[in-house]
């Protein structure tokens, strides 16, 4: 059998994953991949949220692969079975066909994810320092990892020569490798569509998606920041490195402000507490708070001129709380008077 | 018949606050906390002697009073001091956004007309006349572009070394061409102060020399101290949508002008800003912002919300707009028929703001004069106008899953 040269990896929604995992399971060894197919999208799994299509040939290809990479379904002779792994059983008695996985079911699935080596070769190693680890040792063990892509490396002007010399539009250029970086130096270079496709956006949206990992983007020029993400969310944690902050601010008003984007990055990364939890936090603490706190809001033309790509928008803006009605809160003011309130 | 009510109960003439808190007419004096006056005194009296730039920032959120500060107090405040104010309103991020503005406001035909007056009296020696060249006399002679040519290079001398507004040929060159073209295009238009192109009046690479030599002759021209820009919503426009990398150099390039201009001239430059429109000059260039807020001395002027007490007084600043007349005169400086004990639920500095008073005030006096209630009004009332207005939040549930 030729062996085959590309990654399985490609961004899937998981929730589908486990209906077709349940479709395999009650057909055991009795569904080839154009019958699995076929039932997937007569069951309206398989099939496009907008319009409900059938997915394209390529897309229920990947579906079948994924499920094959992960080891969740076993090939033979053509027939799919439900693999045997202990974990891929709990995870089937744990979730229930068309309905969101509990959490439980997603601690598996992570386990599952973390546990693969082809996703721990191209992904999770680059941030352990091990080679041997769990999914709790990663998530206590892992450090950051900064995303480097080609435009951060290139300067405005050597982007704009080449264009002019190739008379050719600057946006429309071949992509190029994307850098996974840890502090310590440890790297994983994606140097072909392929593994970009397989990792940047499988792999490591599959992470993001099962809050493995979060991720913070604050400008352009640092970068995509990954970081493992401590379940362990604590609120005293957080308060404390609240009031440290008020206290060691010198000026002499009577008001502290802080930038959220910035405290969100400083925190996240000393305690990996996800971005939604800080968040959470920061809004909580306003209603619980209301005379000491007061949110500054900013317009989102301040948010998406840290980047010169109309893509990253979203993830810049994810380190902003945004309020219905009111947009997006780029400071906390906080009066110094809650360290009285908070520590009585 | 509600004006009656409002009179008779309320003892007021009017509701006297606007109904759209933002936009409000600041051409008249409005409140301002005094805390704020004596900051911006301070500011003023440690820059004007020192080397550094004569500049500093006005950061504040929406609603918090930038604008009222600069078109309502900033504006006398400079001229009181012999200090000419030039008020900019989005001016725009690149310098000839700024230089387009500015000679709008003065106009081509009033600004040349002044500067020229002040060369005639350095060309009168060479063209003395029985009665006095006008303005439009002067241009009715240059016919062709020979003469305005020759115009031009006669008041390049006169700008150059008598009046001294710059040291440079081809700047003092292109003034003189501003006035001798004034003839034919008596009004300024866009691409003038776009350098590089054939009609240019601004020299390409020479921008903040032709900005400050504008600078001295406002000075000459007026007979004042100097200049003060107050730049409101710089932000605004110099971050309209997605910045490329070159718009963002020249937001930065614009402010650095202005800085090193004030830094040399009396040029006083104040620009109100948002805070995440700080946040992000101070990350772009580290340096230049310490330049602009004197590092140490951190020259910030940071609107925080209004305290209780500073929260009554701009109510009450309100109210005597309609306590003019002399049969309320005995309700004037009181809170009424507001309740005495507003503070009680002023406690959210989010409603503190300037805005948001006004905005209270507007709707509690207007519904509580619809519904008749009587005064002083009950502090439930106000309070569940600002419920309405602004409703408190609702916690949120413990999951937040991602979008």
């Amino acid at each position: 059998m030729k062996k085959r040269e590309t990654l399985w990896m490609r961004y899937v929604d998981l929730e589908k994953i486990k209906d077709m995992l349940h479709l395999v399971y009650e057909n055991n060894g009795e569904l080839r991949a154009g019958t699995m197919e076929q039932l997937g999208i007569k069951e309206r799994i398989l099939v496009k949220r907008e319009g409900g299509k059938p997915l394209s040939h390529s897309s229920l290809y990947h579906y079948r692969k994924v499920m094959e990479g992960l080891d969740l379904v076993k090939v033979r002779q053509n027939f799919y079975y439900i693999s045997e792994d202990r974990r891929v059983q709990n995870f089937i008695e744990l979730t229930t066909f068309k309905k969101n996985m509990s959490l439980g079911a997603k601690e598996i699935l992570r386990e599952i994810i973390v546990g693969n080596n082809d996703c721990r070769k191209y992904f999770f190693d680059v941030f352990m320092d091990e080679d041997n680890y769990t999914l709790e040792d990663f998530r206590r063990e892992g450090r950051y990892v900064i995303v480097e892509t080609r435009s951060m490396r290139e300067p405005l002007s050597v982007k704009e020569n080449r264009a002019e010399k190739n008379n050719e539009n600057i946006h429309k250029k071949k992509a190029g490798a994307v850098i996974l970086r840890n502090p310590s130096g440890k790297e994983a270079k994606l140097k072909t569509q392929d593994e970009i496709n397989a990792i940047y956006w499988g792999v490591r949206l599959w992470a993001l998606g099962l809050e493995i990992t979060d991720e913070i983007l604050t400008s352009f020029a640092e970068g995509r920041i990954i970081y493992p993400v401590n379940p362990d969310f604590s609120d005293k944690i957080l308060i404390n490195y609240l009031l440290n902050k008020i206290k060691a601010n010198n000026s002499d008003s009577e008001w502290v402000v802080l930038h959220i984007p910035t405290f969100i990055k400083e925190v996240a990364l000393s305690t990996r507490f996800s971005v939604n939890k800080i968040k959470n936090f920061l809004e909580d603490l306003k209603i619980k708070y209301p005379s000491f706190t007061m949110f500054i809001p900013s317009s989102t033309m301040f948010i998406d001129i840290k980047t010169p790509f109309e893509k990253q928008d979203w993830a810049i803006r994810n380190s902003y709380i945004h309020k219905q009605g009111i947009g997006y809160i780029s400071h906390l003011r906080i009066q110094r008077k809650i360290l009285k309130e908070v520590e009585a | 018949m509600n004006r009656s009510f409002i009179g008779g109960e309320y003892k007021l003439s009017r509701n006297p606050f606007p109904p759209a808190a933002s936009g409000i007419d600041v051409g008249k004096d409005l409140y301002i906390p005094p805390k704020w006056k004596e900051r911006i005194e301070k500011y003023y009296n440690e820059l004007r002697h020192g080397k550094g730039a004569k500049a500093f920032p006005i950061v504040g959120e929406y609603g918090s009073g930038k604008t009222v500060l600069l078109k309502g107090y900033l504006k006398n405040f400079f001229e009181n001091k012999r200090i000419k104010p030039i008020y900019f309103e989005n001016p725009g991020a690149e310098f000839y956004d700024l230089a387009n503005t500015l000679m709008r406001s003065l106009g081509r035909h009033e600004f040349s007309k002044a500067l020229w007056e002040r060369c005639k009296e350095y060309l009168a020696e060479k063209t003395r006349l029985l009665f006095p060249m006008t303005f439009n006399d002067m241009l009715s002679t240059l016919k062709t572009k020979t003469d305005r040519e020759n115009k031009a290079r006669e008041l390049l001398d006169v700008i150059k070394n008598k009046l001294k507004l710059t040291d440079d040929e081809e700047v003092a060159y292109r003034l003189g061409l501003m006035i001798v073209e004034t003839a034919s295009k008596p009004y300024f238009s866009y691409r003038d102060f776009v350098a590089g192109p054939k009609d240019s009046l601004v020299a390409e690479g020479e921008e903040p020399k032709y900005f400050k030599a504008i600078i001295k002759a406002i000075i000459k021209i007026y007979g004042v101290d100097g200049v003060a820009f107050l730049i409101d919503e710089f932000e605004e426009v110099a971050f309209p949508k997605r910045m490329t990398r070159k718009q963002t150099y020249g937001y930065l390039a614009t402010l650095r002008s202005l800085i090193e201009i004030s830094e040399s001239e009396n040029l006083w430059i104040i620009i109100a800003m948002t805070e995440e429109a700080k946040e992000e000059t101070e990350k772009l260039t580290p340096p230049l912002w310490q330049r602009f807020t004197h590092q140490q001395m951190e020259t910030i002027l940071r609107f925080e919300p209004l305290t209780p007490e500073e929260s009554k007084e701009l109510i009450i600043w309100w109210l005597n707009r309609a306590r003019e007349e002399d049969d309320f005169k005995e309700y004037r400086d009181k809170l009424f028929p507001l309740p005495e004990n507003i503070e009680n639920i002023l406690e959210s500095p989010d409603i503190r703001s300037p805005r948001r008073l006004v905005r209270i005030g507007f709707f509690t006096l207007a519904r509580a004069e619809k519904e008749e209630v009587k005064a002083p009004i009950p502090l439930e009332f106000v309070e569940k106008v600002i419920k309405e207005l602004y409703p408190p939040q609702i916690p949120k549930g413990v999951e937040n899953d991602k979008q």
